[in-house]
């Protein structure tokens, strides 16, 4: 767990072990030792990043541990205690460390601490010590709260003091100056000297505790010191101590000082920005805190002023259309719609930037889209992919798109999706993008398909004739018999011309239900070219073929066969044993009810001999039918027919 | 048997909602649900009263018992498993939801309460008369004093689904551990952040690709956080680093839209995805040469045309992760596209932007309005809501521009506020129940001098004496003008 304080507390521990290591092998071994050496170099690496990310470490010496930034360090580690002890028994109060530690200066820091403690005291102490060591990025703060026994600012230590003495000290220094500037006479910049007398390694310590201790002033003082601090003395000099302090003030504080200040002197802020010495990043943050904001805003379209109230009661009006719309959105956010949207995205990034890239991205997408049922962002890829063709760059990827894109379970799933919506445009566009594996899978799925959702493909089927038609002719010629004869209902149903040579074809199957499924196809499709290959079928090699050619010519009312049917009944072969065929013939010619019929039935109603029962019964059907035919009541007949 | 290789992390879609439906949302947020609260603790007054004044079997008595167990009912009906009413600092609450008027027109049952060293009465399943009765007889024995004889009282007379409770100093200083570890945490995970994201840019700026497992894992710790304590997260995006505008903001934005998203409700799954997208929606800009990011005039009709093929360019970028997830590209080519689909780049059909872009697009301008940039100050935030509030059917979805503001609160975590002391606070905590009411802490004295410690208090808490507010904001301004620069740390 994170401790309070957070990584400067963990990171000042880290150092404080070093030291305290350092210190038990400069007691341990002699001044030359190698280890002794090496330690000192680790305390100079590690003290080199912590301030590098923390800058100048305070620690704050108690009896057996070390307090940095309000979080304890160094508890429980024996040796870190034996240090604090020991800094504890020199009356050091703080031990400072900044930037830029030479092994030279942790071997003297060493050196002193690991003396006699009572000697050490009885010879000025740790920081005189140090400082005769020429120190200075390391300090110490002895346990005294006053630096020396002068009255004021001078006489604090600012490293360690109540910030709301600091604070009142610095305001007494300020007016101070202000006054002697005032009276004409040079002025002594009390801060600075304070500041100036603390070694280097805790000037900024103390310039940081200064800032700080501003904030503790109320607003009205602290304008007044920093005016106070920027009255010209009479060598032309401002109180640039406190200028120094204010810079160490985080941005925004100062900043808001800057402006109360200006205000006040009735200054522009940027001009008293000028006469801060600060880092550039800080002086650019503060030139842009300082500007005005107001004209900014308005420009932006952003009110003069908000009006919360009005803003609560609109929030607390989220009525159960806001919810129902919320309940729409978040239910859409589902995987489906990431492939859908996905695609599409893809789709229109490749639309802008056709590359080959772009189409892999397409090509990557097509399998997610197709899966969660995104038809539509898969026709709309399908014509991105048609549009690109020709570009002979893009071909290797646009052909791996399109294998995507002919996967026969992407096919299937189109096939499937039409038997359920026959509206469902993109799959339909699908299915001809992929022109014979479409068939192939249109085909598949019709058969599969319940009778009551067949009609749904009919739409698709019809616009993709003729590689249907292709897909049936194979199965006609290798397909199960079963099969074949569905595919040719199927493409009778269709009603599509384009598809009766295909029809025909299959009249010459071998296998009976096959023809007889052609023979039906053809008669529920009439036309001249229907009732050619009918008439030709009344000359089939199979008679069972024949007599059915026969009767789908009359049920379809195909006009044009008369002259065939009539000539089957007219021949009169003993040997040829066609009654069923003629039986049908007449039946047809009974329901075409063609005048043409009437002398071929005459001749054969009125023939004297008919030799066996079944020509008897041919002989009494043309009979009968004649005399229908001649009574004209074709209506009736019709009627009785069916 | 009990799962001895349980992961702190929490995982499952299950435990997230559980988890984050009570966090995200307030729960009488409707005026007809605010209703049914303020009539339990009326139902509870007024049987306490006629308990009072008049004997048990009373017809008044019995129907204020009655009226008090239907009021209950009631509010296990909307969904609650129990209600717990509490008391805080002479405050009453339904749960999170403040009741000023009734902490003050009720001001015996409050004061009964507190007298009985009950700072809670929650009321459990299978609530009934005989609870009811023993409550109002409770509150009306004179010689009870503390916690545990009110506790022994109600069982005492086998009131099984009611319980008394009191608010320790020990649950305040365990919760704020809590708050302490979590916003540690959050704040770990929120550095590591930028660091994934820095990485990530400078690929992308190579041309190379990047890994997006690491950022998976940042936004899937961002949700563990976000579950366990939503301001914790929410608060991180106080962090406005002004050298890393585009680092920073998108660790932001993905906060403020994981955040938003759990508020409406999307499962664990969804709020990875949009977690992801909203870490990389801006990745286009990479592409953008800096100069023309960066410039501080307008921009030339050509400059702009770059500006905003950012969109495309992101989601050309993107379409390389698309096999691990596809909405970020999604989300970087429609963030733009506006909810009247006005923007850029142009839609190819009537299509609504995904929910995820909307969000996006939503929390994008809140943190981008309310950071500095070189060029142009931060606007305040309530000032940010209500531009967003101004685009609602334009450029930003209205019913979900309403949900963004509910749950940021009109003065969100991190405003600095004007109270009407003259004081200066931080907005630590948004009360759901009252968004013009937040938890603050006091950092600046009237006088302008900063406290020593800050001092936290609830803006919806009543003076019993006057009826009145204790405090209320008069106006929310830039942090920076009142002087504070980093207003995490007081989150």
């Amino acid at each position: 767990m994170e401790r309070p304080g957070g990584g400067l507390a963990t990171e000042a521990e880290g150092l404080l072990r070093m030291i305290a290591g350092a210190a038990a092998a400069a007691r341990l071994y002699p001044p030359t030792s190698p280890l002794r050496l090496e330690a000192v170099g680790r305390v100079v690496a590690r003290s080199a990043a912590v301030t590098a990310s923390h800058g100048t470490v305070q620690y704050h010496v108690d009896r057996a541990r070390f307090v940095v930034a309000e979080t304890t360090v160094g508890e429980g580690l024996p040796q870190v205690a034996a240090l604090a002890e020991t800094l504890h028994a020199l009356q050091v109060g703080q031990l400072i460390v900044a930037p830029g530690v030479t092994d030279h200066e942790v071997a003297s820091l060493l050196e002193i601490i690991g003396g006699d403690a009572r000697a050490m005291r009885a010879s000025g102490g740790v920081r005189s010590a140090l400082l005769g060591a020429d120190v200075r990025a390391i300090a110490v703060v002895e346990v005294t709260l006053r630096a020396s026994t002068e009255a004021g600012l001078l006489g604090l230590d600012l490293t360690g003091a109540p910030l709301e003495e600091i604070a009142r000290e610095l305001t007494l220094a300020a007016a101070t100056w202000q006054q002697d500037a005032l009276a004409g006479s040079q002025s002594t910049d009390i801060a600075a000297e304070a500041i100036g007398r603390l070694e280097s390694a805790a000037q900024d310590l103390a310039m940081r505790r200064c800032a700080e201790a501003l904030l503790h002033l109320d607003e009205a003082t602290r304008v007044d010191l920093l005016s106070n601090a920027l009255t010209v003395d009479a060598d032309g000099r401002l109180m640039d101590s406190v200028l120094d302090i204010i810079g160490h003030m985080q941005p925004a504080a100062l900043a808001r000082l800057l402006r109360l200040t200006a205000q006040m002197m009735a200054r522009q802020p940027e001009t008293l920005l000028r006469e801060i010495e600060l880092p550039p990043e800080i002086f650019n943050e503060l030139a842009i805190l300082l500007k005005p904001t107001f004209r900014e805003d308005l420009a932006r379209g952003v009110p003069p002023e908000a009006d919360a109230e009005e803003i609560s009661r609109e929030v607390a009006r989220a009525d159960e259309e806001d919810l129902a719309h919320i309940g729409t959105l978040v239910a859409a956010s589902t995987p489906r719609s990431a492939a859908a949207r996905g695609l599409a995205t893809i789709v229109s990034v490749a639309r802008e930037r056709p590359t080959e890239d772009s189409i892999r991205a397409v090509t990557d997408a097509l399998g997610n889209a197709v899966d969660v049922g995104a038809f539509d962002e898969v026709s709309e890829a399908a014509g991105l992919l048609s549009e690109l063709s020709s570009d002979p760059a893009l071909a290797p990827a646009i052909q791996a798109a399109r294998k995507v894109l002919g996967s026969p379970d992407i096919l299937r799933e189109c096939v499937r999706r039409l038997t359920e919506d026959p509206m469902l445009g993109s799959a339909r566009t699908l299915l001809e993008a992929a022109g014979a594996a479409g068939a192939e899978a249109l085909v598949s799925g019709y058969l599969d398909a319940p009778a009551d959702r067949r009609e749904h493909l009919m739409p698709v089927i019809v616009s993709m004739a003729e590689p249907v038609a292709a897909v049936v002719g194979r199965t006609l010629r290798t397909g199960d018999p079963a099969l074949a004869a569905s595919a040719i209902d199927m493409l009778g149903a269709t009603g599509a011309r384009r598809l009766l040579p295909t029809i025909a074809v299959a009249l010459e199957h071998l296998d009976s239900r096959v023809r007889q499924a052609a023979i039906v196809a053809l008669g529920a499709n009439p036309g001249p070219d229907s009732a050619a290959i009918l008439q030709k079928a009344l000359g089939h090699w199979d008679p069972e073929t024949r007599r059915l050619a026969a009767r789908e010519i009359g049920r379809a009312g195909l006009t044009d066969a008369v002259p065939a049917l009539l000539r089957i009944i007219a021949v009169v072969n003993l040997f040829e044993r066609n009654y069923e065929l003629k039986k049908e013939v007449l039946k047809s010619l009974e329901a075409l009810d063609s005048p043409q019929a009437i002398p071929v039935l005459e001749r054969l109603a009125h023939r004297p001999v008919a030799i066996g029962k079944k020509n008897r019964e041919l002989r009494y059907l043309a009979r009968r039918i004649l005399e229908t035919l001649r009574r004209g009541d074709r209506a009736d007949l019709r009627g009785n027919q069916q | 048997m009990t799962d001895t290789s349980h992961d702190d992390r929490l995982e499952s879609a299950e435990e997230m909602a559980t988890l984050a439906a009570p966090a995200t949302r307030a729960p009488f947020a409707t005026p007809k649900r605010l209703e049914k609260a303020r009539d339990l603790a009326r139902a509870l007054a007024v049987a306490q009263n006629n308990a009072a004044l008049y004997p048990a079997s009373h017809p008044l008595a019995v129907q204020s018992v009655q009226d008090l167990t239907a009021a209950v009912a009631a509010i296990f009906e909307i969904g609650f498993e129990d209600v717990t009413i509490n008391v805080y600092k002479a405050t009453l609450f339904i749960e999170n939801q403040v009741l000023p008027e009734e902490s003050v027109t009720y001001r015996k049952l409050v004061v009964d309460l507190l007298a009985r060293g009950i700072s809670a009465v929650t009321f459990g399943p299978g609530f009934g008369a005989a609870d009811a009765a023993a409550v109002t007889e409770l509150l009306n024995t004179p010689d009870i004093a503390s916690i545990e004889q009110s506790a022994a009282f109600l069982r005492h007379r086998g009131a099984a689904s009611v319980a008394v409770a009191e608010t320790t100093d020990l649950d305040d200083a365990v919760r704020e551990e809590e708050e302490r570890e979590n916003k540690a945490q959050g704040r770990e995970t929120y550095d590591r952040g930028i660091e994934l994201m820095r990485d990530v840019e400078t690929q992308a700026k190579l041309g190379r690709v990047f890994e997006v497992e690491p950022l998976q894992h940042m936004v899937s710790s961002l949700l563990d956080t976000l579950f366990k304590d939503p301001a914790a997260i929410l608060g991180l995006t106080a962090i406005k680093g002004h050298d890393d505008y585009t680092l920073n903001h998108s660790i932001n934005v993905c906060i403020l839209s994981i955040s938003l998203g759990a508020s409406l409700g999307l499962d664990a799954e969804s709020l990875k995805s949009l977690g992801l997208s909203a870490l990389l929606y801006d990745l286009g800009k990479v592409r953008i040469p800096e100069d023309i990011l960066g410039k501080e005039g307008p921009l030339t009709a050509d400059e702009w045309q770059i500006v905003k093929s950012h969109t495309t360019e992101g989601a050309d970028l993107l379409k390389r992760i698309q096999l691990v997830d596809q909405m970020p590209m999604v989300v970087a080519y429609e963030h733009h596209q506006r909810h009247d689909l006005q923007g850029y780049p142009k839609a190819a059909g009537p299509q609504e932007q995904h929910l995820f872009s909307k969000i996006v697009a939503l929390c994008d301008a809140y943190d981008a309005m309310t950071t500095r940039r070189p060029f142009r100050r931060e606007i305040r935030p309530d000032k940010a809501l209500a531009v967003l509030m101004q685009g609602r059917n334009k450029a930003y979805d209205p019913s979900i521009t309403k949900v963004l503001v509910a749950m940021l609160g009109i003065y969100p975590m991190g405003a600095v506020v004007t109270l009407d002391d003259g004081s200066k606070a931080i907005v630590f905590r948004v009360n759901k129940d009252d968004l013009l009411r937040p938890r603050v802490k006091r950092v600046i004295a009237a006088d302008g001098s900063w406290l020593k410690e800050p001092e936290t208090v609830d803006l919806r808490l009543v003076n019993p004496e006057t009826g009145t507010f204790d405090h209320g904001i008069v106006e929310c301004i830039p942090a920076t003008d009142a002087g504070i620069d980093d207003v995490w740390q007081y989150l």
